[in-house]
């Protein structure tokens, strides 16, 4: 590679360090917080009272 | 479809019921997000449009190159530049502020904050749009492929993308209720990525441009990420949740979508180097992108799978709902496209395909086939609940998706044979280049016949939109989706 | 699961006669949403991925790391080619010919005077086209290119009066392959049929003229000439060239 010396990359080496350490930590806060646990009921986590589950929420206009 | 009372939607699922002290009611929060969500809908809808009248100019200069060809300000690569960054800027961002906030805010169960802030930075992000497109067209384009937009215009856009992401970023921070789902993982994280892949990218190629080789790196890097890290995302996070939530079923595996979502985060970024196979790059750089593109299978057949099975049994269902219509087609196509992308990433076909139309092809099949058609999709599952109103014309509506799935389909076909067969005669060296040229054009006049599809479906989108935005009386249901129809909504908060 | 005895049983298959039932029993309720879901094996809210996929994924793990260790080229930074072999030989630079290479060059230093044609301007700029001066002895048109011309020459006939500048070292400086490529060109082009001028031949011409600083006159052209070097190897042409040569330039200082 055509650095004068590999030190001269440290800003970015250090930033991609960065960027990985904190991958890795949003990754184990979700598993902390039981993001990654009991899964079928996350999935479920988009349905509510107006629009529960089970209803088809979408249909087309009934004119023209 | 269900003709039962909504009183005992209460009751019917546990899983709502256990938070709904926390939870908000649906209609306030698409009430609270409603002026900043029209806002972009309306910009993305006129960015869409003034896309497709620049790809209409470009594609037809293509094969009739004197076609307005006196004037500087309409030749083919000022057209081309205004085309994509008024589509991927001013259509895919507009919308995605649309759609792709609107569901974090409802996921996020709380009505938003700040909606003001959210349309003045929208404000000023299509001022900057607006000077960025007119600089290229009046040919201060920058000749750097996704960054044309001219130096002065630039830090508008970053700015004003900064308020939105952070916007973003503390309505996630400020949401009720313990479940984070897949498609907050999606959006949140595509907040971070933009803006790191667009300041890098102005910075190391623009502003203080690194040097020689690095700058193409730096570019398709940025080039393609914008595709896999910002579009790709967002498209992904739309359909995880209108699937699930047309059909009232929870998507498949939800564990898959978070394996999906890992694997797409780790692949995705190392890809971008095969647009530059061949080049004179350390050859390790390269294949690691193409290994990556590879990869890239993985999360693509986890995602594919997933909506394969959420919607098996439904598709009646699913042809039955605008919506979902656009939002399967997309994920059909997602599937696909990133199939045929990671095909081309090998060497062996990416000396044929490398150069050709091929590629252009593919790109209108990502960012058409996928994206925008499940950004319709989500387009047309918004706004009846913000306005609370139907769409006005099924037929308009048909049109749009029939102009839409043939357009775009004739021009992938067309542009992909046509460009395998010019670079398999590009690299016959006895065939003059000339020769070549001639032999892409009939496929370069089907490109155009599909764009004129695509204008007509646009244009259709576009009259449906603006006459339900402009309805004089509310056009309300008496069937269909539950939340229109206020007068049986029990204990409305 | 529970035993629903309360309502008289409602039909299993009619969905508003089970959801009335719903209605009535909370434990019921929850038995309900999860049967609603058409999934086989919720077990522990987690349903696997497929083992297929589990193998093709590994697969495709094993396949990437197979591909980067061969395609890399072990990670250099100065190896661009997937096939990169640093024990291979280097491949020797392509030779252009010298006539090819004498082309080039004069369409861009002498076609502007002389004409693509080689036809020269008549009165302005003598031709090359059955010229004499370039068809003959090697060494005059070497002189000519080497040093320039000034001053009348009469070429087929016609009298040119004009200023030929010099391509050697003290003028336009072009280097000795591009002087024996031009030279060889035009000695053969247009019908000529003269020898090559070869690099090592201009190489001598130069040892012995380069250091002059004045343009030739047409008379001093044909004074003090080695002899016409024959089309051999290089290196006898060299010797020769060289001992023949040796006094000239002395004898042409003196003259003047």
């Amino acid at each position: 590679m055509d650095v004068d010396s590999y030190t001269d990359l440290m800003p970015i080496i250090l930033l991609g360090v960065v960027f990985f350490i904190s991958a890795i930590a949003m990754l184990y806060w979700s598993s902390k917080r039981g993001q990654l646990r009991n899964f079928d009921d996350q999935a479920k986590t988009i349905f509510t009272k107006e629009e529960p589950e089970g209803e088809i929420s979408d249909s087309f206009p009934s004119k023209y | 479809m269900s003709t039962a009372p909504q009183s005992n939607s209460q009751s019917v699922n546990p899983y709502s019921s256990q938070d709904a002290a926390e939870r908000a009611e649906l209609s306030q929060i698409d009430a609270s997000i409603r002026s900043s969500a029209l806002f972009f809908t309306v910009s993305a809808i006129f960015w869409l449009l003034a896309g497709t009248v620049f790809a209409l100019i470009a594609a037809y200069k293509a094969h009739e190159p004197s076609f307005m060809g006196d004037s500087a300000l309409t030749t083919f690569g000022r057209m081309r530049s205004a085309h994509l960054n008024a589509m991927a800027l001013g259509w895919g961002n507009n919308i995605i502020f649309a759609v792709g906030l609107w569901i974090m805010a409802r996921l996020c169960r709380s009505p938003i904050r700040h909606g003001g802030m959210l349309t003045i930075a929208g404000i000023f992000w299509n001022l900057g749009l607006t000077l960025g497109i007119a600089g290229i067209i009046k040919g201060d384009i920058t000749s750097v492929e996704w960054l044309e937009i001219p130096h002065y215009a630039t830090p508008l856009l970053a700015i004003s993308y900064a308020l939105i992401g952070v916007w973003g970023i503390v309505a996630f921070k400020f949401r009720k209720g313990e479940h984070v789902y897949v498609s907050q993982w999606y959006i949140l994280a595509a907040l971070f990525w933009f803006p790191w892949l667009y300041v890098i990218a102005q910075i190391m190629i623009i502003w203080f441009p690194a040097r020689g080789v690095v700058q193409s790196v730096t570019n398709w890097w940025f080039a393609h990420n914008v595709l896999g890290l910002w579009l790709t995302p967002m498209a992904l996070a739309t359909a995880y949740y209108l699937i699930p939530k047309v059909l009232g079923r929870p998507i498949y595996s939800y564990y898959l979508s978070v394996l999906g979502f890992w694997a797409l985060a780790i692949f995705y970024n190392w890809a971008g180097v095969h647009h530059l196979i061949g080049g004179p790059i350390p050859v390790w750089l390269i294949s690691a992108g193409i290994v990556a593109s590879v990869m890239m299978v993985i999360p693509v057949i986890v995602v594919g799978l997933n909506h394969h099975m959420s919607v098996v049994g439904l598709h009646k269902e699913v042809w039955r709902s605008p919506t979902l219509r656009f939002t399967v087609f997309g994920a059909i196509s997602y599937t696909l496209v990133s199939l045929i992308g990671s095909a081309m990433a090998v060497r062996t076909v990416n000396e044929v395909t490398h150069f050709t139309h091929f590629t252009v092809g593919h790109a209108h099949h990502g960012v058409y086939a996928f994206f925008s058609m499940i950004m319709f999709g989500g387009v047309y599952y918004m706004m009846p609940r913000l306005l609370k109103r139907e769409w006005p014309s099924a037929t308009l509506i048909k049109l749009h998706f029939w102009g839409s799935a043939i357009g775009i389909t004739v021009m992938v076909v067309a542009l992909q044979i046509g460009g395998w067969i010019q670079g398999v005669e590009m690299n016959n060296s006895e065939i003059p280049f000339l020769e070549i040229v001639q032999n892409t054009m009939p496929w370069l006049k089907a490109r155009t016949v599909s764009g004129v599809f695509l204008t007509v479906a646009h244009i259709a989108f576009a009259v449906n939109f603006f006459w339900m935005l402009f309805a004089a009386g509310a056009i309300r249901a008496k069937q269909g989706p539950t939340l229109l129809d206020s007068t049986s909504e029990e204990g409305a908060a | 699961m529970s035993e629903d005895t309360k309502s008289s049983g409602p039909h299993p298959n009619n969905k508003e006669s089970l959801e009335q039932a719903a209605m009535q029993d909370n434990s019921m309720q929850d038995v309900h949403a999860q049967l609603m879901r058409e999934k086989e094996e919720p077990h522990e809210g987690f349903s696997p991925v497929p083992i297929v996929l589990m193998f093709l994924f590994a697969a495709l793990c094993f396949w990437g790391g197979v591909y980067l260790v061969h395609y890399s080229a072990k990670f250099r930074w100065d190896a661009y080619s997937p096939y990169f072999d640093p024990n291979a030989d280097k491949p020797a630079p392509v030779e252009i010919p010298l006539f090819v290479r004498g082309q080039k060059v004069f369409a861009q230093q002498c076609a502007v005077c002389h004409q693509a044609s080689g036809a020269g301007v008549p009165g302005v700029y003598p031709p090359m086209v059955g010229s004499s001066w370039v068809t003959e002895h090697p060494e005059v048109l070497a002189r000519i290119l080497i040093n320039g011309l000034n001053g009348p020459i009469e070429v087929k006939g016609n009298t040119y009066n004009g200023n030929m500048p010099a391509f050697g070292p003290g003028g336009l400086n072009l280097s000795d392959k591009d002087l024996a490529g031009v030279m060889t060109y035009i000695r053969q082009e247009w019908g000529n049929e003269a020898s090559d001028m070869t690099v090592a031949m201009v190489t001598d011409y130069q040892a012995a003229y380069a250091s002059r600083s004045t343009p030739w006159t047409a008379p001093e052209l044909k004074e003090g000439l080695g002899p016409v070097p024959e089309p051999e190897p290089v290196v006898e042409e060299a010797a020769e060239g060289e001992a023949a040569e040796a006094e000239e330039p002395h004898a042409e200082e003196a003259a003047h």
